[in-house]
């Protein structure tokens, strides 16, 4: 018997499926949902052996911080970063960024959902902004990243303990 | 012997040796290609991202103004059978102007 993954690992795999949905036959603007992956390995776009762009990766964007201070459930609150990279120049990168950034809010509309990643752990998932990132002059690549807000909450009751008290 | 004569010479020689410089054609935006000689000015690899980098080689070459008067941007400059574009002017050398080059996917 293996040992469960944690929550947060569980909806990013959750994200990723559903920016799979990402094809230009399924209706949106792009093939970025051909390349979806949640390994934060860095790609070399002129290496022939390596998975090219276009590509999104979802990762875990900055810190996890506790909430549990008002519910007495064990809460996080974190963001968590799609980004999206493909080809692009100074002669088309605006239009592919703006595709990608509207096929990757679209797929996951509405904007807010409740994604259960555990028997009891649910988590409040919103789309919190996205922005194009700065492309240095000469990469024929440019990305693109939509960022998602969660808090995540267990839904079990909390266990109250007693701290002890120490000895007078 | 003029500073240009003596670019030319230098330039042919290194292309000559497969040294850093190579024979290459340039296609302006709207015109006919011309064969020209390119010398690699810089080489380096860059990158964009903030989880997830995607790097590639950002390259800059210079141009001989006695095969291409005046290269601009959006031309095209091949060889090995790969083009990259004239992005940006990287300094306006009078005889051996410098381009940031980005390749164009095929």
């Amino acid at each position: 018997m293996s040992a469960p993954d944690a929550p947060i690992w569980i909806l990013i795999q959750q994200i990723v499926a559903q920016l799979a949905a990402i094809t230009v036959v399924g209706g949106y603007r792009t093939d970025l949902g051909a390349t979806v992956s949640a390994e934060l390995a860095q790609v070399h776009a002129d290496d022939p052996d390596a998975d090219p762009p276009p590509r999104i990766v979802v990762a875990l964007d900055g810190e996890i911080s506790l909430d549990s201070v008002n519910t007495g459930r064990r809460g996080r609150k974190f963001r968590i970063a799609c980004e999206a990279a493909f080809w692009g120049d100074d002669q088309d990168s605006q239009a592919a960024a703006h595709a990608a950034l509207e096929d990757m809010v679209s797929v996951l509309a509405p904007y807010r959902q409740y994604i259960q990643v555990a028997d009891e752990v649910i988590s409040d998932v919103r789309v919190a902004g996205a922005s194009v990132l700065a492309r240095p002059e000469g990469l024929p690549v440019v990305a693109a990243v939509m960022y998602l807000d969660v808090h995540m909450l267990e839904l079990r009751e909390p266990q109250w303990t007693q701290s002890p008290v120490p000895p007078p | 012997m003029s500073l240009a004569g003596f670019d030319a010479m230098t330039l042919a020689s290194l292309v000559d040796l497969d040294l850093r410089a190579e024979a290459a054609t340039y296609t302006p935006p709207a015109g006919a290609a011309v064969d020209c000689q390119i010398l690699f000015d810089d080489e380096a690899v860059d990158g964009v991202g903030e989880v997830a980098r995607t790097v590639a080689t950002r390259r800059v070459v210079r141009i001989q103004r006695a095969e291409v008067a005046n290269p601009v941007r959006g031309g095209i400059v091949e060889w090995d059978s790969v083009q990259w574009r004239l992005e940006s002017l990287f300094e306006n050398d009078a005889d051996l102007p410098a381009w940031v080059v980005t390749r164009v996917r095929a």
